[in-house]
């Protein structure tokens, strides 16, 4: 009856119109109207609206100067996905990782992310390493809705930028490099350091770590004695850089550096005989800047952490069970990198159970989620919330003494 | 500020000396065939990381190491000249080389992240880790050691092409393609030694630096664009020339870290970019090679 009466609605304006109008302006206003219907149905609807395949979209750096932590993230995600098909999957059906290279280039990941929501249709993306990477994708992850799980990348406004909309997509299970810095800051306090002295690398992740640390330095009423100085993440001579410092008389350098760029900066201040205590944030915990750097070229280094493998019994299984499982592939995994990886996928899985494979839905169930008791870092059970989209917050200081990791008491 | 500026020259005259030995490389095919391998970074990152291999994972003495780079990268300038330089070289004009020897160096790198993954691996120095003092600057034995063999061999090049038979057959080359031909000099042959010579010139200079910046994949980008600076600022057929710009372009980096760190190399082209408007033939381009 309805559509009945529809079209007689239509038929008598489409009569009555053809008497003012001549047969190609009418035909020619038909095309305009629809144009017109079409640009707004573009712009009301959203990119997606229908449920996503049973895939999860995986973006790391694999190759690219970070790309031990992306193989030690790969080998938390493709762990955790192996257990829940074990279990059974998504009633019944496993799920798919589909895992992209990003070469630690932002172009890249954007390229690698847009594949996965539009060609893979994955239900949630888990990654990316570099926070260069994490700040040009999570715009797209935006955009179409679909839920982004940030294991690795630090930077502060990955889950601040879109905070203050209705609904965030991003979400971290990460120190971000306000803890980070904040831990580093609070340890200058308490040994009364007055001449702060502050280095990072061109890269994004060091220039967002800068004005994080300029930030935080001010509202700790500490002045920088010297810099901020930047470096080139593959210099191979920081000697420039930190002759200033010794001439600036710091006593204490914030570095925002990763292995290999660590490594030279303890070379050159070998060189040039600076003696000063420093800091870098978690990227210094890699297994590769031991192995860069050699027990001696590391000892005193600090860094920041969250997680030991053996900080509680989930952290104990899982370390057992990554040592177990990838023994074969040899060599050294971040340990960090795969417990957050392997708890953020869990998490987004574990919202997949609740709501299905409709990225939406999944975004929300994942701010309800209140009963994740078996976590291996130090999340809370209710780690997300409708405001709140750092599951971790509270990191502390370890030091290299004698190629191990040593808690800075 | 005097320390600052005596670390700095220390610092800069180690990768100079690194740059100045690439940049011959590039002279003396340039000077041969008028082209240039545009792989010269990526046949320093085959001998690091194959010197890397000799000398970690079978453990050779270094200087054995150092003697299989150099054999490898050389025996690699003769397929390189055989597949990318002298299909495309039979018209005298052709710009096709800068393909070719892109393409090869593209093929390199690939192989090797194949070969050897992607990540930095660390080269233990032979010399060890300590610092040695020179003056108030402090300086590792292998720059001092990188600086020695890479000027050494400059030096040991040019002797050898101004002295011994073979090498001034090849300047005969480089002098009159023609004229040589036609006294009885191979002209194909002092080709292919041109690109032997270039190519194992690279390789030693990876071997040498592995231990400061790592042996890795993508290692010899970087170096491989600086050093063909050094050869246009120094002036590309003069190796003294070369020599000095090498130094200069390693010096100034340093010394512009010092002014400032997040400028350093934009200032360093700039004043390429200067000094080229007043020389365009270079620092030392206009000396003519006269003996041969």
């Amino acid at each position: 009856m309805v559509s009945i009466g529809l079209m007689s609605r239509f038929a008598g304006s489409e009569t009555g119109s053809a008497r003012f109008v001549a047969p190609f302006s009418r035909v020619f206003g038909q095309y305009v109207v629809l144009i017109v219907l079409g640009l707004i149905l573009a712009v009301v609807t959203p990119a997606r609206v229908v449920a996503a395949d049973l895939k999860i979209g995986v973006d790391l750096s694999l190759t690219g100067g970070t790309d031990d932590i992306g193989k030690a993230a790969r080998m938390g995600a493709e762990l955790a996905l192996k257990e829940y098909n074990e279990k059974g999957g998504y009633h019944g059906k496993p799920v798919e990782a589909v895992i992209y290279d990003d070469e630690t280039k932002p172009a890249k990941g954007v390229e690698n992310v847009t594949r996965l929501i539009t060609r893979d249709h994955v239900f949630a993306v888990v990654g990316p390493v570099n926070s260069g990477v994490a700040l040009a994708i999570i715009d797209i992850a935006q955009r179409n809705r679909i839920p982004l799980m940030d294991t690795i990348a630090t930077a502060e406004q990955i889950t601040a930028r879109y905070g203050s909309q209705p609904k965030n997509y991003i979400f971290r299970v990460s120190l971000n490099d306000g803890i980070q810095t904040s831990v580093i800051i609070d340890y200058i306090k308490s040994k009364n350091y007055q001449r702060i002295g502050l280095m990072h690398d061109s890269t994004g992740w060091g220039q967002s770590g800068r004005d994080t640390a300029l930030r935080l330095l001010k509202q700790a009423n500490l002045q920088i004695a010297v810099g901020p100085e930047v470096f080139d993440q593959n210099d191979t001579d920081m000697t420039a850089q930190l002759a200033k410092m010794q001439q600036g008389k710091v006593d204490f350098i914030i570095a925002y550096a990763l292995a290999p760029a660590g490594v030279q900066i303890a070379r050159s201040m070998q060189k040039i005989g600076l003696h000063v205590p420093w800091a870098s944030t978690w990227a210094l915990i890699a297994p590769n800047f031991l192995k860069l750097g050699g027990k001696d070229g590391v000892e005193g280094v600090m860094a920041v952490t969250s997680y030991t493998p053996d900080q509680n019994a989930n952290a104990r299984a899982l370390h057992e069970k990554v040592e177990r499982a990838f023994a074969e592939q040899g060599g050294d995994f971040d340990p960090v990198a795969t417990a957050q990886t392997y708890d953020g996928v869990r998490l987004v899985l574990r919202a997949l159970d609740r709501v299905g494979p409709d990225p939406q839905k999944i975004r929300d169930a994942l701010e309800d989620i209140d009963d994740f008791n078996e976590a291996a870092t130090r999340m809370p059970p209710h780690p997300f919330s409708r405001t709140n989209h750092e599951s971790l917050n509270s990191g502390f200081l370890v030091v290299w003494h004698d190629g191990r990791l040593v808690r800075v008491q | 500020m005097l320390l600052k500026l005596w670390q700095a020259l220390i610092s800069g005259l180690s990768v100079g000396s690194i740059y100045a030995l690439i940049a011959q490389g590039y002279y003396i095919t340039y000077i041969t065939t008028g082209a240039l391998n545009f792989g010269q970074g990526e046949f320093l990152m085959i001998g690091a990381l194959f010197g890397l291999t000799c000398y970690v994972v079978l453990g050779l003495p270094y200087a054995l190491a150092i003697l299989g780079a150099v054999l490898v990268t050389g025996l690699m300038g003769i397929v390189l000249e055989r597949i990318a330089i002298r299909p495309v070289m039979r018209h005298a004009l052709s710009l096709s080389w800068v393909l070719s020897t892109v393409a090869v160096s593209i093929i390199l790198k690939n192989a090797a992240v194949d070969l050897w993954g992607p990540e930095q691996i660390k080269f233990p120095s032979p010399f060890g880790e300590g610092v040695v003092q020179i003056g108030p600057a402090g300086i590792f034995p292998q720059e001092l050691f990188i600086i020695a063999v890479a000027l050494g061999t400059v030096f040991a090049i040019q002797i050898f092409l101004r002295r011994s038979l073979l090498g001034k057959a090849l300047m005969a080359v480089a002098f009159n393609r023609n004229a040589a031909a036609v006294m009885g000099i191979n002209v194909p042959r002092m080709v292919v030694l041109a690109f032997v010579l270039s190519s194992a010139l690279a390789g030693l200079g990876g071997i040498l630096i592995a231990p400061i910046t790592f042996a890795w994949a993508y290692m010899g980008t970087v170096p491989g664009i600086k050093a063909f600076a050094a050869a246009i600022f120094g002036g590309l057929e003069n190796p003294i020339g070369i020599l000095i710009g090498g130094l200069i372009i390693g010096v100034l980096e340093q010394l512009f870290g010092i002014i400032n760190s997040n400028l350093k190399e934009g200032i360093t082209f700039l004043f390429i970019l200067l000094a080229l408007a007043i020389r365009p033939t270079g620092l030392m381009g206009r000396q003519e090679i006269v003996k041969v």
